[in-house]
């Protein structure tokens, strides 16, 4: 499997999804926001369409969208604030609504369809740069506002009235979650990717020590299951959304019965 | 030296008045303590002292020990009521979240220093959460979370603490003791104290001035008012509804 080029960047990629997924992932968790990233998702979708109409690469349109559909997101939560799931859900509809329509305008039908459960062919070298650039862009910022992303996540309000930029760094954090979800929709997927954001961090909670360490387990887990996820899709020939999410819900099932803590 | 100047300010409820036009200073290194019944909105008036939320009419100033206006947010903290219900599933344990109360003092970017990690721990001590400073969050108990909060809040050297019954989850010899830590604060750093409870016999104790916040008014009560309030709260073993109100 590792002497193709195709299943090497492949590879590549999915460690470098794997490895920021659970950054977002654990943020989204803890926040009980888990829906936001399937929202997302399906909002990429149709910045995948546009971009496959308009002949221009589709995960550049995909980020775009994606950021746009989060800025949204916030814009209408201020506007809803008893509703805030209210806002999630139009935005999924939404997403996958302009998706629908957009696809039947979509000559290439097979391309579109490896943005739904994600594909291991046909990984440019442009998109593998943006994508080892993304990546390292949320691993720096997430490090950078690791301790204040640490205090929203633990009570929003309270660190507002201490003085924390909550605005500026939701801000980041959503600028984070929308760049990881749209290039994660390359390999995994945009049905599942939101499944491998939220799984690796909900099986890693059962084994909580610490905030950290529920990190790293989740990383951890997040990157085993897809190895293991895009290995089953080249020798099976599935798709490695299907695989991956699979492994992740294995996973999941797993550590819940080893440690049946209430998480 | 004046540390926070209420002047005139209103709140409401769409279905009810709380309190209109009041006024309070308090001095730096004073224990204010808010009593009354359930509903006359004790919480609602200590989160506008505190600055978490805004008065609907009037201001709310807090000053620092220089008399300035108080720049520091972090320097103001609030412990709010039954927080030690909430947080079930945070993972975060009992040391990173009273590390966390270093935060906005740090700025972007920084991490607390060893020593900053040896006063949280020294705090936890304080608390008698030797055993449990790497425990997360939701496999604490009520009371150990409230002490956890309560570390937090002390530990980056605040000069206002605003509490909303912070005894509710504590059995009564930790009450005590903490009581006697904040008794401690507030002389040996002139820590400025405003505190919420239902405890009458406490509020007598510990508060310099203490305040019954009733049906649409707030009024100082004076000793005797106190002992009355005491002994009529003896004859209804409730404790809960009170005279003045």
């Amino acid at each position: 499997m590792f002497n193709y080029v195709f299943m090497q960047k492949a590879l590549a990629v999915g460690l470098m999804i794997a490895l920021i997924a659970p950054l977002i992932g654990q943020v989204v968790v803890l926040k009980r926001m888990s829906m936001v990233p399937d929202a997302i998702a399906h909002t990429t979708l149709s910045g995948v369409a546009i971009g496959l109409i308009l002949n221009l690469n589709p995960l550049f349109t995909a980020i775009v969208l994606a950021v746009a559909g989060l800025l949204l997101v916030d814009v209408l939560r201020k506007y809803l604030p008893a509703y805030a799931e209210i806002a999630i859900s139009l935005l999924m509809s939404l997403g996958i609504g302009v998706a629908g329509i957009l696809s039947s305008f979509i000559q290439d039908a097979n391309r579109f369809n490896a943005f739904l459960f994600g594909s291991i062919v046909a990984i440019e070298d442009s998109e593998l740069y943006l994508i080892i650039g993304i990546t390292a862009l949320v691993i720096l910022l997430f490090i950078l506002f690791y301790k204040e992303l640490f205090a929203i996540t633990f009570d929003e309000g309270m660190a507002k009235h201490s003085g924390i930029r909550v605005n500026l760094v939701n801000f980041i954090f959503m600028l984070m979650m929308g760049l990881t979800l749209s290039i994660a929709s390359k390999t995994v997927g945009t049905l599942i990717v939101s499944s491998l954001v939220v799984l690796p961090v909900a099986s890693s909670l059962h084994f909580a020590k610490s905030y950290k360490s529920t990190l790293i387990n989740a990383i951890i887990i997040s990157v085993v299951t897809m190895m293991i996820g895009l290995t089953l899709s080249f020798y099976q020939g599935i798709k490695p959304g299907g695989a991956v999410v699979i492994v992740a819900v294995i996973f999941y099932i797993i550590s819940l019965s080893l440690n049946r803590k209430k998480i | 030296m004046i540390a926070l100047k209420a002047s005139q300010i209103s709140y409401a409820f769409p279905s009810k008045v709380l309190f209109e036009d009041f006024s309070i200073e308090i001095k730096q290194g004073e224990f204010i303590v808010l009593i009354g019944n359930n509903g006359t909105g004790k919480t609602s008036l200590l989160k506008l002292l505190a600055q978490v939320e805004c008065p609907q009419s009037g201001t709310v100033t807090l000053y620092d020990s220089q008399g300035n206006v108080l720049k520091d947010a972090y320097k103001r903290v609030y412990v709010g009521q039954n927080e030690f219900n909430l947080h079930n599933a945070f993972c975060g344990n009992a040391l990173e979240i009273v590390l966390s109360a270093y935060t906005p003092a740090l700025g972007l970017f920084k991490r607390p220093s060893e020593d900053q990690i040896n006063t949280a721990k020294e705090y936890l001590f304080m608390m008698g959460l030797k055993d449990y400073l790497y425990t997360p969050l939701s496999r604490l108990s009520g009371g150990q979370r409230q002490r956890v909060f309560i570390a937090k809040a002390l530990v980056n050297d605040p000069e206002f603490l605003f509490l909303d019954e912070p005894t509710s989850a504590l059995d009564a010899s930790f009450s005590s003791e903490l009581l006697s830590l904040l008794k401690h604060l507030q002389a040996q750093h002139h820590l400025t104290i405003v505190m919420v409870t239902h405890d009458l016999q406490l509020a007598k104790e510990i508060g310099e001035r203490v305040y019954c916040v009733g049906d649409q008014d707030v009024m100082l009560l004076s000793d005797e008012d106190m002992a009355e309030e005491l002994a009529h709260a003896h004859r209804h073993e409730s404790g809960i509804e009170l005279k003045h109100v």
